[in-house]
């Protein structure tokens, strides 16, 4: 059915004076999912908020647009990396310079200093900012880099040390994250000046190529390009993030012309986006896996027989079709298949009940058992309708002679109870930080992240350790990805997950866009982009 | 009381409420909607939990495998028909349990508050104004959270919510009652607190009592639907008829009805239960009706 | 009076000081913490975790936590939200107006549509026109809003496309709240008249979602009031004295009618929240109800706490209000508590 939302002719009235009005200045219109938690990408765990702050800051290294690989940024060239893998040498741009905004005036440019001030502030108890607006540093203890930091040394204005205390191989990649992000010392040593450290998170002041103008709570955030931007200026003068929670809506924007990209288009307007002569469709594989934990502590799911029938009894194909309408493909490994190190040689375990029921019966369950399957409570890429997932999975458990019934908690009680190993089965998912295969399989599946909690299958077995933490201490590629394809082959067989699917990521934008690239990382960068007429 | 005027003022209250034509209308649609609660696995074509492969929200009267759908399937395939006679049995047994709980409970807090009075009374009619100050669904949603959703839960919350409504009623009437001359005569002949509270009283406050808990079916069921359209209420795979149109709210442009028809089955049940309630009331009150 | 009323109050301070132990103990019984979801899928160390939880403060004992959060709470300060960082008390300011505004558009919906209804409905008692109201508002009554809400929005801005399916306005404006109240800070910022109009469109679905309820109450409680009042003798007396039954009706009954009226409009406040809960999660309505919803689920304990504490004091302020205004007009009321 083809549906038009908001048409009518007031609004076109509004929108041809609103472009009389700002006819010279060139905007660009992005219709964002929603509000961000504040402007500091430092304290924040989600999406939307570093979708946000991208525009206004900088990383010392930053992934190439739309790729995982790590490229310098405000770092003049990659580090340089002693032997033993525990020293990072960084050389700084000179001309890189802080926004100067109505609130703020700079008075230098970028310098080491200003790497210190970031870092420190999460990792240094004593920082006079540390617990300034909270003090969690989500992403940043998660990481774990308060203990793989050491320490960070200035050499010179221009030069910064970062000393580890373990060789890390993915320490680059996390330096790309939004969490790295660069902030200016002086703004912080300004705001204590005048009594209003709480602003430096929602007053941001970066090095990036928009600078933050205004923000109306639930509405619009507001930025005017850099013309200093070290990379070279944007070709927008404006660039406008039109807050639109429903996804129907943000569709109805984007076909009237109200904005000229829209972020997480609803699944069910996919097709009619893709039939719109005036739009385009932009999809990849998102780096990310749902999947279903059984938790080895319990019993019987500490036998790997019950946790193969399992693997055999659901079909995913029917969850692709129904949850994710279409836009997933099956997963067989812990990684989705673009990140480097996948085993391509895994075959799946294929739907096949009364293989189930076999390897069930050899495990001494003949009749099947009851469980509990845990359904997830909220919308995740990974997985947009837990509940509806678990009634299939249900069916299709009941179909082998295993009784499960569906336990549903909200969301903060779901992780705190998972964490802790209360549940039998349960449905989790992961999406990559950084690109590397450490942070999907180290961070989900190792001992080190039973004891956290992330681990939720709880499956702790040495043989794989083995193989993660071999390959966290070499910085040579080829033989990282051999340990990492041999760890695949061990989660294979030992099956602790069901590894359900991986999703795409799509954006929807108007046709005048030019120069987009889809981010592996499911965020939205215009850097880069233009308009066409 | 002897037994021939009982009989005979049931026979007029009978007689009066045949013919509120409202009450007896809402009377034969709670009834229709128990009969349907009642008999599901009779009239049901499927279970309500059945999940038939890859047919995806089918379209009403239709066909797939040689089963057939007069309702359509939901999103990941059941017979709607099936899950909403299914549903009125979550329904209707929500409204039951809420209102036994919420009114032995807030009864029997009322009858304490308004028989003994003083220091009972005050302490009773605080723990009234605290619950009155919250927003019910608010305070609801906060208990839910606590508990953890699920079908027990809800009724639990709910009763909760529903308290009030039970002990201010039980408590005024109480008071008016227990100072008329039978209550005194009891009183003089040496009749114990709980005899003059359960037998003494208790039966001359049962109208209005009887009428709220008909207008209390209502409310229960309308907020236990809204917990579950927020996504608080009914563990799944339960038909609950608020987390079905919750969870059909993606497709409301596709297939609208997912979410048409929950709504309705939840309006016409709370519009039965507050006709009859309304209609009760005038029947055991001819002073407003006339 | 002045005894009757110190003694209301003296009760309620007492039902307030629950409330703040309510508000303050119920959500932190509640499994998980702010922490936990900020943190997601994602885990710390149990000694990283306890340091983040000091960090916010929530490792204090609870018995000090709460007697801070009185201390402060008495000074104005409910705390500071710990997803956004922000003070609550600017938070809940910042989205009361757009609350209040769809309240106040929802109660004169149903007070202009209400009130002649259930005038007429009394004067012309047991007519067609009788039944008919006392059905339909019977049936506002037990409407699930929620579902009233989709079937609004299927019909007029799926199928029909009049109005809008959510929001508060264009975003195409760029108005920066004054007052918070958009119909008049569309004026304010000089927009003027067709960004009122916008302003007003996005109104009249969520106004109905929210008024059916108050509408269907106020129906019904004008007409009954309307009945006991045509039965006074006064009225008798007037019709008598030969006045025509137009100004019977204008002058004498509706005065007086109006006054339990007007105490259910107060009485209505609580159940606006309830309402906009609901109405607000449909139509995404920067309001108090979805945010506090949201904060529940996001277990943001000072949002919590704090919004419910200003919101049950409000209902205490206005139950004070019309308690007095009984008093006042009604002495026989004073006796009785």
């Amino acid at each position: 059915m083809k549906i038009k939302l908001l048409l009518s002719a007031s609004f076109i009235v509004c929108i041809s004076s609103f472009i009389s009005l700002h006819a010279k200045d060139k905007t660009f219109i992005y219709c964002s999912e929603g509000s961000p938690s504040s402007f500091n990408p430092q304290l924040a765990t989600d999406g939307t908020t570093f979708n946000a702050t991208i525009p206004v800051y900088d990383k010392l290294v930053d992934f190439k647009v739309g790729t995982t690989l790590v490229e310098p940024s405000l770092a003049k060239e990659k580090p340089k990396i002693s032997v033993d893998g525990l020293t990072y040498t960084f050389y700084l741009r000179n001309d890189v310079h802080w926004h100067t905004t109505k609130y703020f005036k700079p008075t230098r440019n970028f310098n080491a200093d200003d790497v210190l001030f970031t870092f420190d502030r999460q990792r240094k108890k004593d920082h006079p900012y540390h617990l300034v607006n909270g003090g969690t540093y989500e992403y940043f203890n998660s990481m774990g880099m308060g203990e793989l930091i050491k320490d960070i040394i200035k050499v010179d204005d221009y030069t910064v040390k970062f000393i580890l205390t373990k060789p890390e191989a993915p320490f680059l990649a996390n330096l790309a994250m939004d969490f790295a992000s660069i902030l200016s010392k002086e703004y912080g040593d300004y705001l204590i000046k005048i009594g209003k450290k709480e602003h430096i998170d929602t007053e941001p002041i970066g090095t990036g190529p928009f600078i933050f103008k205004r923000y109306t709570k639930d509405t619009i955030i507001r930025y005017e390009v850099n013309k200093d931007y070290f990379e070279g200026r944007s070709p927008f003068d404006q660039l406008v993030f039109s807050i639109t929670p429903d996804a129907s809506v943000r569709y109805q924007k984007l076909k009237v012309g109200e904005c000229h990209f829209a972020a997480y288009p609803s699944p069910t307007d996919l097709n009619a986006i893709k039939k719109d002569k005036n739009l385009r469709v932009m999809e990849q594989e998102g780096l990310n896996v749902g999947y279903l934990a059984m938790n080895v502590d319990k019993k019987p799911f500490d036998n790997r027989l019950i946790r193969q029938a399992i693997n055999h009894a659901l079909d995913k194909k029917s969850y692709i079709t129904a949850i994710y309408l279409g836009n997933a493909r099956v997963a067989k490994n812990p990684i989705p298949p673009s990140m480097w190190s996948y085993n391509d040689e895994i075959k799946d375990y294929e739907y096949n009940p009364e293989r189930a029921k076999k390897l069930l019966k050899e495990a001494g369950y003949p009749k099947g058992f009851e469980t509990k399957l845990w359904v997830l409570p909220v919308s995740r890429p990974y997985n947009p309708q837990g509940k509806k997932m678990g009634e299939m999975m249900q069916s299709d458990l009941a179909k082998i002679g295993i009784k499960a019934t569906l336990v549903q908690y909200d969301w903060p009680t779901y992780l705190e109870k998972s964490k802790n190993g209360e549940h039998e089965l349960l449905q989790m998912g992961w999406t990559g930080d950084n690109g590397d295969p450490d942070n999907f399989l180290y961070t989900n599946l190792s001992c080190d992240a039973k004891t956290g909690g992330a681990n939720r299958a709880r499956w702790c077995n040495t043989q794989f350790d083995e193989k993660l933490i071999a390959a966290k201490k070499t910085d040579k590629l080829d033989k990282r990805i051999v340990e990492y394809k041999e760890a695949q082959k061990i989660f294979h067989d030992e099956a602790p997950w069901v590894t359900l699917a991986h999703s795409k990521v799509s954006v929807a934008m108007s046709n005048k866009v030019v120069g987009y690239k889809i981010d592996p990382f499911g965020r939205d960068r215009f850097y880069g982009v233009d308009l066409q007429e | 009381m002897n037994d021939t005027t009982e009989t005979s003022s049931l026979k007029e209250f009978s007689l009066q409420f045949i013919h509120h034509k409202g009450a007896l209308l809402g009377f034969i649609i709670i009834a229709f909607f128990m009969l349907v609660a009642l008999c599901a696995n009779l009239l049901a074509p499927y279970a309500s939990d059945t999940i038939f492969q890859n047919a995806f929200r089918l379209p009403p009267f239709s066909e797939y495998t040689h089963n057939y759908f007069i309702l359509g399937t939901d999103d990941v395939g059941r017979d709607l028909l099936s899950r909403l006679i299914y549903g009125s049995r979550i329904s209707l047994g929500i409204g039951f349990f809420t209102v036994v709980l919420s009114l032995s409970i807030g009864g029997i807090l009322g009858l304490a508050a308004g028989y003994f009075g003083g220091s009972i009374d005050s302490l009773i009619m605080r723990i009234n104004d605290i619950i009155m100050a919250l927003p019910s669904v608010l305070f609801a949603i906060v208990i839910i959270s606590v508990l953890g959703p699920s079908l027990a839960n809800t009724i639990i919350a709910v009763s909760v919510a529903e308290l009030p409504h039970f002990m201010r009623l039980m408590r005024a009437q109480v008071m008016a009652e227990k100072n008329k001359n039978y209550v005194i005569i009891s009183r003089t002949m040496g009749a114990s607190h709980l005899r003059q509270m359960f037998t003494t009283i208790l039966p001359n406050c049962l109208a209005p009592i009887i009428v709220q808990s008909a207008l209390g079916f209502s409310d229960a069921i309308l907020c236990a639907a809204a917990l579950g359209f927020l996504g608080l209420g009914a563990e799944p795979p339960i038909p609950e008829w608020g987390t079905m149109l919750s969870d059909a709210r993606p497709f409301i442009e596709s297939s609208p009805i997912l979410v048409t028809l929950p709504g309705l089955c939840i309006f016409i049940t709370v519009l039965a239960f507050n006709i009859f309630g309304d209609g009760l009331r005038d029947t055991f009150d001819p002073k407003l009706k006339r | 009076m002045f005894r009757y009323l110190s003694q209301r109050i003296v009760v309620l301070l007492i039902a307030f000081f629950g409330i703040t132990i309510i508000a303050f103990s119920l959500i932190r019984l509640a499994p998980g913490d702010p922490i936990t979801l900020l943190l997601g899928e994602r885990s710390v160390s149990e000694e990283l975790r306890k340091e983040m939880t000091a960090n916010l403060g929530f490792d204090k004992p609870l018995i000090t936590q709460y007697f801070l959060f009185i201390y402060q709470g008495l000074q104005g300060d409910l705390g500071t939200s710990v997803i956004t960082k922000r003070p609550v008390v600017d938070e809940f300011f910042q989205r009361l107006p757009a609350t209040l505004e769809l309240g106040i558009i929802a109660l004169l919906f149903a007070i202009t549509v209400g009130m002649p209804f259930g005038i007429c409905a009394a004067v012309k008692r047991n007519s067609f026109f009788d039944y008919f109201t006392s059905f339909t508002s019977l049936a506002g009554y037990s409407m699930p809003i929620f579902w009233w809400g989709l079937v609004l929005i299927i019909i007029f801005s799926v199928h029909i496309h009049i109005l809008p399916v959510s929001g508060r306005m264009n975003l195409m404006y760029d108005i920066e709240p004054i007052t918070g109240f958009m119909l008049i800070d569309v004026w304010l910022r000089g927009e003027g008249m067709p960004a009122f109009i916008d302003v007003l469109k996005h109104l009249i679905l969520p106004g109905i979602v929210m008024g059916t309820l108050p509408l269907a109450v106020i129906t019904r409680m004008t007409r009954s009031s309307m009945l006991e009042i045509l039965k006074e003798d006064y009225i008798r007396t007037a019709h008598a004295k030969g006045l025509t039954n137009m100004r019977v009706i204008g002058i004498h009954a509706l005065r007086n009618a109006l006054i339990p009226v007007i105490t259910v409009i107060g009485l209505a406040f609580g159940s606006i929240i309830t309402g906009a809960i609901l109405t607000e999660t449909i139509f995404s309505w920067p309001g108090i109800g979805r945010w506090l919803v949201l904060s529940v689920t996001q277990r943001d304990y000072p949002v919590i706490q704090g919004g419910i504490v200003i919101i049950a004091s409000m209902i205490i302020m206005i139950n004070i209000l019309v308690d007095t205004t009984y008093a006042i007009v009604n002495p026989k009321m004073r006796k009785q508590t």
